[in-house]
């Protein structure tokens, strides 16, 4: 009896999961299956699900059409330098906002919540002119230095996952003559790393996936990040689908297995973050 | 390094000392807070200051501003298209929002359980936030054909005549909403965050106490969890009120049919670049900005009493 | 150490030192922590400081070409790849051979929906570091007039006029007398047909319909229904490139009196226009035309290619279209049916070049932009794309001998294009919507159309009092 009763939601919840992930695989495996098709299997009806023959050439392409990894290298330099920014700048305020009372910090935080609600189209023209005034348009730093000083969005996740750490551990290692610097790295920051994870992750794909910013503000194709690289399989009256397409996995690929990482690192997260005792 | 055992035991000792504590801790909170107050200033509150002032003038980036005082904001209220996307987005945010919260917190509690194949069923979920826009439109058009789409198929089989969905103005706002849900993977993954801040000691409490698992995630994860679902609120609020990216791909800008999938940040998109009345949109992004700012605070309100920092005893 | 465990997954190698140096340890106290402090800021700089390395040997490598004494031209166009791409670089490529004072550098814009490239525009203006030289809509260009350098001084110095061009061409490029950039090429429509659907209705595939009566009786004739399922239209008004522009023109309406300088988008023939339209559509089930065009989707799943749809209005492109993705289509290529089956006309679109205002290098850049516009070797290279020459000489040489071509350059020298306002844009957005909003009764083709009048009308005005 025991026994079922245990297996039973278990069950259930892979039935579920199944149903629910091929729903959701649904997109992918179109943009696989596109990518792998020949131009006159593109857009027949009912779709064509497993192409026939398989056009592999549409990744030779997508590679050579554009300088596909020039680009890729440019992505990597803004993602990772901005990942690293933010990484190391957005803990510091959510934990200042989350756990050290001082005058202004409730001020701070609603500013800081209301910068997001602003929508990007009426900001970028001014920041355009501040990095224009600066003499930064053309070189990736107006896409790398924000998130080096904060992400509103991030900040407020920091926050919520600091707040919601129990006093006694800092109080404890108080005690134990730890100065506030060291409470924050050495006790607090460990706590949320399954957050800080989720920060780099959310950053790198940001950085990666953002299309206005380099569109915006680069100058030189040698300097072109990969979105702007998949815009250029739109021609002028069609798109070349299938190598678009090929184009977008490979582009996807590299943020999947970052993704598959992390959140294998999550479930580590709670053996080594050293709580437990 | 330090047991729940230990800490419990120290803590009476502590509490009378915190006040002197706290103020001496103040300026460390200053420092910790620095970075972020530098980028404000520099690349948000004069973007941020520059918008307000736009939204009393005549502006097309290009030639001179004029003040024009609070005429934008007049025009605004006789504009039939700017109650159209308030109407639209509201409609989209009241559904999408719960929907997906329910959906986000149902899959990560699935996500933590400890099945096989864990991180696969993980990535699963996480892949569709990865697909380009454009073929997510794409491909749901196709999924929503109402002629030889998957979904209509389906019905059929069924003995369901299926609705023209993206085809009619009235089913065109449902399918938005259900088409949404395909990107909930990037709030799924703060759940599972937050899941893993739970601490285990709970779930052996739990385990002593002999609660039943649907009991236990009632009365012990989900309370835990409200930080980070009060979390995800806030930013689906702020990301629904501000849909622009998927019904601007389905419908080239246009709203088709109907303007039913016209929302307020493609009419303000639409303002600000095509139709080059900056002054304009940055009218709009104001009274955007105070609905959801209402919204939020009311919420933040609201929070007192069913959000749990545990460390806030 | 759970930190580094913790970010070895994610490889963010970089965060990694700085966390380690920052590990500092329990018992220090403040003095130390403050150099932690500041080694952090130093750690972070040198990031930046990569970066900017990184970018600075970017910037060499491209100040290379200037050391030449030759003058660099920036040239912004949105076409990357495909006909288009490669056109625009044999032009460049072209241009730079043929004389040795101008460096032409063309750079690849991605266009931020639809077919314009304005936010970088308008943020490149507003900072002061505009291109040379930008490839643009014509229809849209006065919207944003204020942004561009205007052209007649150096026309008319140059002994450059209206003569050379179709007058759309021109037309389209000038706003009240000022010339706003130099039409560089053409898109024209035209009645596609699928001759073997013709055969099958017993229709003359030789005897395309010629008034809007004749396409109506063809269109019922080609419908094919099954269990009550529309399986074939014969024929879609609004589907392709039928816009209100293209129906109302052939209905013999007007868009814009220039005589006011008001825009008549409820000209009683372009209202006749839109209730034809609406009502072709109530013929055959209005869900059934809604459920047949939301399956159609973009230009590339064209239901006309896939033998779907008997008839299209559609651009002289599809013609490339059909070559690659059905190349065995039988199809045949006719006027526009007219109310009198005479006066045949199409709606005409294409682009141009302008000069954003203030460029430094206003002669080398005027020097460019004329030879694309004007030399017959440039124009010619038009034919790459299947687009039409802004000169009705070069489409003559180039297109002459091809028999698809025949009825496009037969209508062409008719051309009507959009109206040149201040609100283009939101004209052509606002007349697009307008037989969605009169199929989902949202009002009469009538009242539709008064509306956008006003609408557009009542914008312009006040556009022109900030002027």
């Amino acid at each position: 009896m025991n026994v079922i009763r245990k297996k039973y939601p278990i069950i259930l919840t892979y039935i579920v999961l199944i149903v629910a992930g091929a729903v959701f695989l649904l997109p992918f495996i179109w943009m696989v299956s596109t990518s792998l098709k020949p131009d006159t299997q593109l857009f027949v009806s009912p779709p064509v699900w497993i192409p026939n023959p398989i056009a592999w050439e549409n990744y030779y392409r997508a590679v050579t059409v554009v300088p596909f990894f020039t680009y890729m290298k440019n992505t990597l330099i803004v993602a990772s330098l901005a990942t690293a920014g933010a990484v190391i700048s957005t803990p510091l305020t959510g934990y200042s906002l989350a756990r050290i009372k001082w005058k202004g910090r409730e001020l701070l935080f609603i500013i800081t919540l209301a910068v997001m609600m602003i929508p990007s189209q009426v900001t970028m023209v001014p920041l355009f002119i501040i990095f224009s005034k600066l003499d930064l348009v053309g070189t990736f730093l107006p896409l790398i230095l924000p998130p080096c000083f904060g992400v509103p969005f991030f900040i407020f996740l920091m926050r919520q996952f600091f707040k919601q750490l129990p006093r006694d551990l800092e109080d404890a290692a108080r005690i134990d003559g730890c100065s506030e610097f060291g409470i924050y790295f050495k006790i607090m920051l460990p706590l949320v790393q399954p957050a800080i994870l989720t920060v780099a992750l959310f950053q790198f794909m940001n950085s990666w996936n953002d299309f206005i910013g380099p569109l915006i503000y680069l100058n030189d194709e040698a300097k072109y990040t990969l979105q702007l690289g998949l815009q250029q399989f739109k021609q002028a009256y069609n798109t070349i689908w299938n190598q678009l397409m090929a184009a977008s996995v490979l582009v996807a690929l590299p943020i999947i297995l970052l993704y598959f990482f992390v959140q294998k690192s999550f479930i580590q997260g709670i053996t080594f973050g050293g709580v437990k005792g | 390094m330090f047991s729940a055992r230990t800490i419990a035991g120290i803590r009476p000792r502590m509490v009378w000392k915190r006040r002197g504590i706290e103020s001496r801790r103040a300026k460390y909170g200053y420092i910790f807070a620095l970075p972020w107050m530098t980028g404000l200033l520099f690349f948000y509150a004069y973007p941020l200051l520059s918008s307000i002032y736009y939204s009393f003038t005549k502006y097309n980036v290009i030639s001179p501003v004029e003040w024009v005082g609070l005429n934008n904001y007049k025009e605004l209220f006789n504009d039939p298209l700017f109650w159209t996307g308030i109407k639209n987005t509201l409609y989209y945010a009241l559904f999408a929002v719960p929907i997906s919260v329910v959906l986000g917190i149902s899959l990560a509690l699935l996500l933590n359980m400890p099945i096989r194949w864990r991180s696969f069923f993980r990535t699963v979920f996480f892949i569709p936030t990865l697909v380009p826009v454009v073929a997510t439109a794409i491909i749901w058009q196709w999924l929503l054909n109402p002629q030889f789409g998957l979904i209509n198929h389906l019905l059929e089989t069924i003995g369901i005549g299926g609705p023209p969905w993206l085809g009619d103005p009235k089913w065109s706002k449902p399918s938005l909403i259900l088409m949404a849900q395909w990107g909930i993977g990037n709030s799924v993954i703060i759940y599972l965050a937050g899941l893993q801040d739970i601490s285990k000691d709970y779930d052996d409490a739990a385990r002593v106490d002999g609660a039943s698992g649907l009991r236990k995630v009632w009365h012990i994860t989900l309370p835990l969890l409200t930080p980070v679902i009060f979390f995800n609120m806030i930013m689906g609020i702020i990301n629904a009120l501000q849909v622009f990216t998927l019904p601007y791909a389905l419908t080239y800008g246009t709203g088709n049919p109907a303007n039913s999938l016209l929302f307020y940040s493609m009419h303000l998109y639409n303002n600000a670049f095509l139709y080059m009345k900056m002054g304009y949109a940055s009218a709009m992004a104001w009274i955007l900005f105070i609905v959801i700012m209402t919204i939020t605070l009311l919420l933040f309100r609201s929070s007192s009493r069913w959000v749990y920092y545990h460390g806030d005893q | 150490m759970g930190i580094s465990k913790m970010l070895k997954g994610v490889c963010l190698c970089l965060a990694m030192v700085l966390f380690l140096v920052m590990l500092g340890g329990c018992s220090s106290q403040g003095n130390e922590n403050e150099t932690n402090q500041s080694s952090s800021t130093a750690n972070q700089s040198g990031s930046y400081n990569n970066a900017s390395e990184s970018t600075d040997t970017g910037n060499s490598q491209s100040s290379q070409s200037t050391q030449k004494e030759k003058t660099k031209i920036v040239f912004w166009h949105n076409w990357a790849t495909g006909p288009s791409g490669e056109s625009i670089k044999k032009s460049v490529e072209e241009f730079n051979k043929s004389q040795d004072d101008i460096i032409v550098e063309p750079l690849f814009v991605a266009t931020d929906g639809g077919d314009s490239i304005t936010s970088k525009l308008l943020t490149a203006v507003a900072a002061g570091n505009p291109p040379d030289v930008m490839l643009a809509s014509r229809y849209g260009i006065a919207e944003y007039m204020d942004a561009v350098t205007i052209l007649n001084d150096l026309a008319e110095r140059d002994n450059i006029n209206a003569d050379m061009f179709y007058e759309w061409a021109w037309e389209e490029a000038t706003y009240d007398g000022q010339l706003l950039g130099l039409p560089y090429d053409g898109t024209a429509r035209a009645l596609f047909y699928n001759k073997d659907h013709f055969k099958e209705a017993g229709l003359d595939p030789e005897k395309p319909p010629l008034t809007i009566s004749e396409l109506e009786e063809y269109a019922k004739k080609l419908t094919i229904r099954e269990n009550g399922k529309i399986t074939r239209f014969g024929f879609i008004p609004w589907y392709g490139e039928g816009w209100l522009y293209t129906w109302g023109w052939a209905f013999g309406g007007e868009f814009y009196d220039k005589e006011t300088g008001k825009v008549t988008a409820n000209h009683p023939k372009v209202v006749e226009a839109l209730t034809w339209m609406t009502s072709f559509a109530e013929q055959f089930g209005i869900e059934n035309v809604t459920n047949f065009t939301s399956s159609a989707g973009s230009a590339a799943m064209n239901p006309f290619i896939s033998g779907q749809l008997s008839m299209m209005v559609t651009g002289n492109w599809m013609i490339a279209q059909i070559e690659q993705y059905n190349p065995d289509l039988n199809y045949g290529i006719s006027y526009i049916p007219t109310t009198d089956g005479k006066s045949f006309t199409t709606y005409v679109g294409g682009r141009a070049l302008i000069i954003p205002k203030g460029v430094k290098n206003l002669e080398e850049a005027w020097t460019f932009v004329k030879w694309m516009c004007t030399s017959e070797e440039a124009q010619s290279l038009k034919k790459m794309t299947g687009e039409f020459s802004a000169r009705p000489d070069v489409n003559a040489k180039i297109y002459g001998d091809d028999p698809r071509q025949k009825i496009f350059l037969e209508v062409l020298p008719n051309g009507k294009h959009r109206p040149v306002i201040l609100a283009g844009n939101m004209m052509w957005d606002e007349l697009a919507k307008a037989p969605d909003l009169v199929i989902n009764k949202q009002g009469t083709p009538k009242e539709i159309l008064d509306q956008i009048t006003d609408k557009i009308n009542s914008e312009i005005e006040k556009k022109k009092r900030s002027q």
